[in-house]
């Protein structure tokens, strides 16, 4: 295993009393795209900005190529690139003079300035309008210059926070191409925060899933997926019957069984994690039928990183 | 350099913003033009398309060459008149009159006596026979200036002004003396090469004659005095520009409140930059426009309405630098104050009535006038009047200059103490 680029250390963070992270440790590989998946409120922004050294660790400690964040935050500085969730930019001013302004605060100036600020517009697709006021932009257009941004240096490692908030699905993509040939072309090691599962399974080669300051799960998406083994199961019920569900979870096929709290649709949900999907169907409706049970609907749920969310906490991601 | 950066930032940023570029630099504009035009320029300089509306009789005895010069001077700011139709003098009611009976200077001076008389001209000048004969001899001579004292004074000061100005260019290009008193009075409505030429000229000749070469004898109706040029500009023009050099706050907490808003302060913490150069430079750029504004405020004033800013440069450089310095900490600290910025702009404006910058200190009652002492205006504005109008030295304004950057200090000491670059 190659030398971590990035290193926490039961990393901590907290606001007053509330311990919004709580003794975080990861390693991030260089070259790698690690994604930071988890609801809103769960730490994945006061994670980042301990490792931007924004916020300085409550405890534990954090390592960017050899450099504790804490200790040497200036050469910290000069290696890393953020991108942080809100816009970070002056409305008023144009692309290019946000990006010749930030690229100045890295020491870059003439020739090689203007040729950095004309690649990264290039990479994020927007040369065309560069000389318009940012205020004059689309959001989405204002997340690919927010991306640029980070990127007017060529950081070794590039924080990007939930930078598809709010985009249109062209802006989106964009975001996404950037990002694949930034890892694949530049080598750029990218820690990437998002609530949305898809994103973390198309761009991540790692996967940590954060809920309440805490890392539940770390792995490649695939392998969280099966963890799941055979996918979920939503059984619309007229009630909620706590026998039915325990008959459920006795079937062989059935991993779990248990009503979910239901407060909109006022329909009992059962909600099933199988063994193997389709086996655990044919149980289940045979139990129904022999107990004369109606069902009121049935939905079964890809395994995918959602459903491994849903299985690990018992919430949705984007509740 | 991040300091630059930050500060080329910032000022790229306030060329974007024309509503702020309006208020810090038109808006005192607004009100000394005005109040400038209706009291006229002195001397008419950049004024006198304006006044060349003005009919203004000369009636000279003299056909030399300095009453000639001079007539011409006048022709630049008036509407010289030089005789009177047949017509006018009937029309004045003296078709009859003994004077008139043959055309010449003395039917026209009469004419032109009875016409301001009859509020029909605001004055009249005379030139008399022997004028340019005692100019090319180096004596004194006077030059008369009749006029209406109900007449409309704005126009009898330009009147006066011009006439002045005429007379002591016309003392200087023929080398005598104007004397030191003329000086003084002039310095207020000649524009700069003027007053160095008059300086020199006060130089190679050392006060040998404490009387201007030609004298400017005013004539009126008994019971009525012209008060002295009173030089409006003088006092309009430091109470705007103190006034809406403290609009720096505004500005400079607005500013602060924006890169907080937009994000931009916790982008900038996370790239390579000392906090301090971050505040340094918007600092910095708020004390470049501060400068700037008294700059423009101070230059219109001398351009258009010849305000004379005395010959104290350097103090005033120290005044103004200790002005900006002190508006520039007050806004940092209101920066420092959330929800403060909907009620900054009318304190702003009551720390300025307060300060003197609207109406003079002398008419508040006297528990106002100790108040006063309480804004930072106040020291600045009584600064400026010790430099310009009373032509005092850096050493007379150091109390004022003190009293600034202890201002500052204080207020920077706030706040720093206070300052949070998040919300
Ligand atoms: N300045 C603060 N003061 C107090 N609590 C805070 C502060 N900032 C964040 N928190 C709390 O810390 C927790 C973690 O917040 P954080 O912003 O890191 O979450 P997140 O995972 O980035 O969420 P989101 O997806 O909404 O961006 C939340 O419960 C939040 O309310
Ligand atoms: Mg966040």
């Amino acid at each position: 295993m190659p030398t971590p680029i990035v290193e926490t250390r039961s990393l901590t963070y907290r606001y007053g009393d509330f311990l919004a992270v709580k003794d975080l440790s990861f390693h991030i590989e260089p070259g790698e795209v690690f994604g930071l998946l988890g609801p809103n409120g769960a730490g994945k922004s006061t994670t980042i900005s301990m490792l931007t050294c924004l916020l300085p660790p409550t405890s534990g400690s954090a390592v960017i190529a050899g450099l504790d964040v804490a200790r040497s935050a200036a050469e910290v500085k000069q290696l890393i690139g953020v991108v942080p969730q809100d816009l970070a930019l002056y409305p008023t001013l144009s692309a290019r003079e946000n990006l010749r302004f930030f690229g100045e605060l890295f020491g870059l100036r003439g020739k090689p300035l203007r040729d950095r600020v004309e690649s990264v517009l290039e990479y994020v697709g927007m040369t065309e309008r560069a000389n318009d006021p940012i205020k004059s932009y689309s959001g989405g257009m204002k997340r690919r210059i927010n991306l640029a941004v980070g990127l007017i240096h060529s950081p070794r490692v590039l924080f990007l926070d939930e930078p598809t908030v709010g985009v249109d699905p062209q802006s989106r993509n964009h975001i996404f191409e950037s990002v694949e040939r930034l890892n694949r072309e530049e080598g750029m090691t990218i820690l990437y925060t998002t609530h949305y599962m898809e994103e973390a399974e198309r761009l991540c080669r790692r996967v940590a899933i954060m809920d309440r300051g805490e890392i539940i799960a770390l792995n490649t998406p695939r392998e969280l997926i099966a963890m799941l083994g055979g996918g979920i199961l939503r059984i619309g019920l007229p009630q909620a019957d706590p026998a039915v569900a325990q008959a459920v979870q006795a079937l062989p096929q059935v991993r779990s069984a248990a009503f979910e709290p239901d407060g909109v649709s006022h329909k009992a949900v059962l909600k099933v994690e199988t063994r193997s999907a389709n086996p655990a169907l044919l149980e289940i409706i045979q139990l129904f039928n022999q107990q004369g049970l109606e069902i009121l609907s049935m939905e079964t749920l890809e395994p995918n990183l959602e459903s491994v969310f849903l299985h690990l906490t018992g919430k949705s991601l984007r509740a | 350099m991040n300091l630059l950066a930050i500060l080329k930032n910032d000022l790229r940023q306030l060329t974007r913003d024309i509503p702020q570029l309006a208020v810090l630099f038109l808006m005192p504009l607004a009100f000394i033009l005005p109040i400038g035009f209706a009291l006229g320029g002195g001397d008419g300089y950049g004024l006198r398309s304006d006044n060349r509306r003005i009919s203004l009789p000369v009636v000279s005895y003299d056909s030399g060459a300095s009453a000639e010069e001079l007539r011409a001077s006048l022709e630049e700011s008036f509407m010289v008149e030089n005789w009177f139709t047949a017509q006018q003098i009937e029309a004045a009611g003296l078709a009859a009159d003994p004077d008139c009976q043959t055309p010449g200077p003395a039917c026209f001076e009469r004419t032109a006596r009875r016409m301001v008389g009859q509020q029909q001209r605001s004055a009249l000048i005379i030139i008399p026979a022997d004028f340019s004969q005692r100019i090319a001899d180096g004596q004194k001579t006077e030059i008369t200036l009749v006029y209406d004292p109900g007449g409309d004074s704005t126009r009898l000061m330009q009147i006066e002004g011009v006439l002045k100005g005429a007379a002591v260019k016309l003392s200087v290009t023929h080398s005598v003396n104007a004397g030191f008193d003329q000086l003084q009075s002039l310095s207020a409505v000649a524009p700069e090469e003027m007053q160095t030429e008059l300086e020199d000229g006060l130089n190679t000749q050392p006060a040998a004659d404490q009387q201007p070469a030609i004298r400017l004898e005013t004539v009126q109706p008994a019971n009525y005095t012209l008060k002295k040029l009173p030089d409006t500009f003088q006092q309009t023009i430091p109470g705007y520009t103190v006034m809406y050099v403290f609009f720096l706050v505004d500005y400079l907490s607005g500013a602060v409140r924006d890169e907080k808003r937009n994000g931009t302060f916790k982008r900038l913490l996370s790239m390579p930059v000392r906090p301090a150069s971050l505040l340094g430079g918007k600092l910095l750029a708020a004390f470049v426009i501060g400068m700037l504004q008294v700059l423009v405020m101070f230059a219109i004033g001398a351009a258009v309405f010849g305000m004379n800013l005395g010959t104290q440069y350097f103090a005033l450089f120290l005044l103004t630098a200790a002005l900006v310095c002190a508006a520039t900490a007050i806004g940092l600290a209101a920066a420092t104050v959330p929800g403060l910025s909907s009620g900054l702009v009318p304190m702003l404006i009551i720390a300025a009535l307060l300060g003197g910058c609207m109406f003079p200190i002398d008419l508040m009652p006297p528990f106002l006038r100790t108040l006063s002492h309480l804004v930072p205006h106040s020291w600045a504005l009584e600064g400026f009047l010790a430099l310009i109008v009373r032509g005092q030295g850096l050493s007379a304004v150091l109390p004022q200059i003190g009293v600034l950057l202890a201002f500052a200090a204080g207020f920077f000491f706030l706040a720093v103490r206070r300052f949070d670059f998040e919300d």
